[in-house]
C-alpha cells in the first residue's frame, strides 16, 4: 500500500510539471516508467511498459481543442501495475506482465482523462471567475493571484493523486486476478498482442511524419536502417 | 531612454513564466498568468499603488507557453517607453500584444509540440529500446535546456526589442528553423520505424506479416481519427480470439 501512496504521489508531481510547469517531458510514460521503477525497484519491468505505451501515444499530440488520454496515470499505473507484480507476485512470465501492464496502462489512461475531467472542469469555473474592482490596491491584486496560483498547482497535485490512487490500486487488484485465473489461451493471446504493440506505435509514427515533405526523410532513414541491422 | 526594469525583475518575471499554465481559463485563457508575469516590474512601472496597469492585461490572452515570455518582455518595454513620455498607448500595447499573440502561438505549436517533443520522444524510445539510461538523461537535460533557455531568452529579447519583434518573426529564420527540425525529426522517426521492424522477425515470421498488416490497419484507423490507444485496446481481445482460433486449430 505504502509504493502505491508513493506513486500515486509521484503521478502528483508529473501533473505539476505537466500540466502547471514548463512540460519537462518527465511526465511521458517513457521517462515515467524510470521513476516509477526507481521507486518499484523493477525497472525493467516498469520501462518495458513505459516504453511501449510511449510508442502508442507518439500519435496523440495536444494540440488546441483536443481530447487526450491522461497520459500520466496511463504511464504510472501501467509501469506501476507490472512492476508491483513482478515484485509482490515474483510471477516468472516477463511478456505476460507487462502485456497486463500495459493493457492497465491504456484503460487507465482513457479512464483518468474522464475522471479528472469534472475536477479540471471546476479548476476552470474557479480561476475564470477571478474578478476585481477597478481601483482595488495592486499589492491585493498581486497577492489574490500569487494565492490562487499556489491553490491552483496544489489542486492540480491533489487530483491527479487521488485519481492515480483510485486507478493503480484497481489496477492492481484486477492485474494480480487476471494473472491467477489466466488460462494458456488467455496468455497467448496476452503474449501475442504485446508482440504485436510495436506495430500500432510504427503506424503512429508513419501517421505524425507521413506529409509530403517529409514522407522521403522517413522512408529514407528507416530503410537505412533496416539494412545496416540486417548486415549486422 | 533610462532603464527602469532591471535584470532581476525580468528574472523574476521568467520564473512566473515557468508555471504560467497554472492559471490557464477558459474565460481569458493565460491573462491571469500573463497579469502574474507582469506583477514584478509593475511596482517599477507606476509608482502610485493602484492596480490599473495589471488589470488591463486581463482581458483574453493565448500564446504557446514556450513562446509567451516573448510578449511579456515586449509588453514590458512598451510600458517602459510610455512611462518614459514616448507616444505610446494602452490601445497600441493591446495591439501589439494581438498582433503577435496568434502568429506566436501558431509558430510554438508547430515547433515545440508538433516537433521538438515527438523529436526528443522518438529518441527517448531508442534509447529505451536499447536499454541506455544515459541515452535518456541526455534527452532529458538538452530538452529541457532548450525549453528554458528558450524562456528566459525570450523575456530579455522581447525587453530588447520592443515594437521590433515583430519584424524579428517576420523574416525566414524562423521557417528554416523549423524545416531543419522537421527533417531531424521524420530522420529520427524513420531510423525508430526501423528499428521496429527488425524487432518482429525475433519473434518469428507470421509475426513479422502480423505486424506488417497491424501497422496498415492501425494506419487506416489512425487517419480516420481513431486513437491509437483505442486500437491498441481493441487489439487485446482481438489477440485473444486469435489465439483460441490457434489453439483450437
Amino acid at each position: 500500500m505504502s509504493t502505491i501512496l508513493a506513486l500515486s504521489l509521484l503521478a502528483g508531481l508529473l501533473a505539476v510539471d505537466h500540466r502547471v510547469g514548463w512540460q519537462s517531458l518527465l511526465a511521458q510514460p517513457v521517462f515515467a516508467a524510470v521513476l516509477v521503477g526507481g521507486v518499484t525497484g523493477e525497472l525493467e519491468s516498469a520501462v518495458t511498459v513505459g516504453l511501449a505505451l510511449e510508442l502508442i501515444y507518439l500519435s496523440i499530440l495536444p494540440m488546441r481543442g483536443t481530447r487526450v488520454p491522461d497520459q500520466i496515470a496511463g504511464g504510472v499505473v501501467g509501469c506501476g501495475t507490472a512492476s508491483l507484480l513482478m515484485r509482490y507476485t515474483g510471477d516468472p512470465r516477463f511478456v505476460f506482465v507487462a502485456a497486463v501492464g500495459i493493457l492497465m496502462g491504456l484503460l487507465a489512461g482513457e479512464l483518468g482523462s474522464r475522471l479528472g475531467a469534472p475536477f479540471h472542469g471546476l479548476q476552470n469555473r474557479v480561476l475564470s471567475g477571478f474578478d476585481v474592482a477597478p481601483h482595488t490596491a495592486r499589492r491585493t491584486v498581486v497577492q489574490r493571484i500569487a494565492w490562487l496560483h499556489t491553490g491552483s498547482i496544489a489542486y492540480v497535485f491533489v487530483v491527479e493523486a487521488v485519481v492515480v490512487l483510485v486507478l493503480l490500486s484497481a489496477g492492481f487488484f484486477a492485474g494480480e486476478r487476471f494473472t491467477r485465473l489466466v488460462d494458456v489461451t488467455l496468455l497467448e493471446g496476452a503474449e501475442y498482442w504485446k508482440f504485436l504493440i510495436p506495430a500500432v506505435g510504427a503506424a503512429s509514427l508513419i501517421h505524425l511524419y507521413w506529409q509530403h515533405h517529409l514522407r522521403r526523410m522517413l522512408i529514407v532513414c528507416a530503410v537505412l536502417v533496416v539494412i545496416i541491422l540486417w548486415l549486422r | 531612454m533610462k532603464r527602469v526594469i532591471g535584470k532581476f525583475q525580468l528574472f523574476r518575471s521568467f520564473l512566473r513564466l515557468l508555471f504560467l499554465q497554472g492559471l490557464l481559463n477558459r474565460r481569458g485563457m493565460q491573462n491571469l498568468g500573463l497579469v502574474s508575469a507582469l506583477s514584478p516590474a509593475t511596482g517599477k512601472l507606476d509608482d502610485s499603488r493602484d492596480s490599473s496597469m495589471l488589470l488591463k492585461h486581463l482581458s483574453f490572452f493565448n500564446c504557446n507557453p514556450n513562446f509567451t515570455p516573448f510578449v511579456v518582455g515586449g509588453v514590458l518595454k512598451l510600458e517602459e517607453e510610455k512611462r518614459a513620455g514616448k507616444p505610446i498607448s494602452d490601445d497600441d500595447i493591446e495591439y501589439f500584444k494581438r498582433a503577435l499573440t496568434g502568429p506566436l502561438a501558431a509558430m510554438g505549436d508547430m515547433l515545440f509540440i508538433g516537433n521538438l517533443k515527438p523529436l526528443a520522444l522518438t529518441f527517448a524510445c531508442i534509447f529505451a529500446i536499447y536499454k541506455l539510461p544515459l541515452g535518456l538523461l541526455a534527452v532529458f537535460l538538452l530538452y529541457n535546456i532548450v525549453i528554458i533557455s528558450c524562456r528566459l531568452w525570450g523575456v530579455y529579447l522581447g525587453y530588447t526589442k520592443g515594437w521590433e519583434l515583430v519584424d524579428f518573426f517576420s523574416g525566414p529564420e524562423f521557417q528554416k528553423v523549423l524545416s531543419v527540425v522537421e527533417a531531424a525529426s521524420a530522420g529520427v522517426g524513420g531510423v525508430l520505424l526501423g528499428i521496429l521492424f527488425c524487432r518482429f522477425p525475433q519473434n518469428g515470421h507470421t509475426m513479422l506479416v502480423l505486424a506488417g498488416a497491424l501497422t496498415a490497419v492501425t494506419l487506416y484507423l489512425l487517419k480516420r481519427d481513431v486513437p491509437a490507444s483505442w486500437v491498441a485496446i481493441i487489439l487485446f481481445p482481438t489477440s485473444a480470439f486469435v489465439a483460441l482460433l490457434v489453439g483450437q486449430g
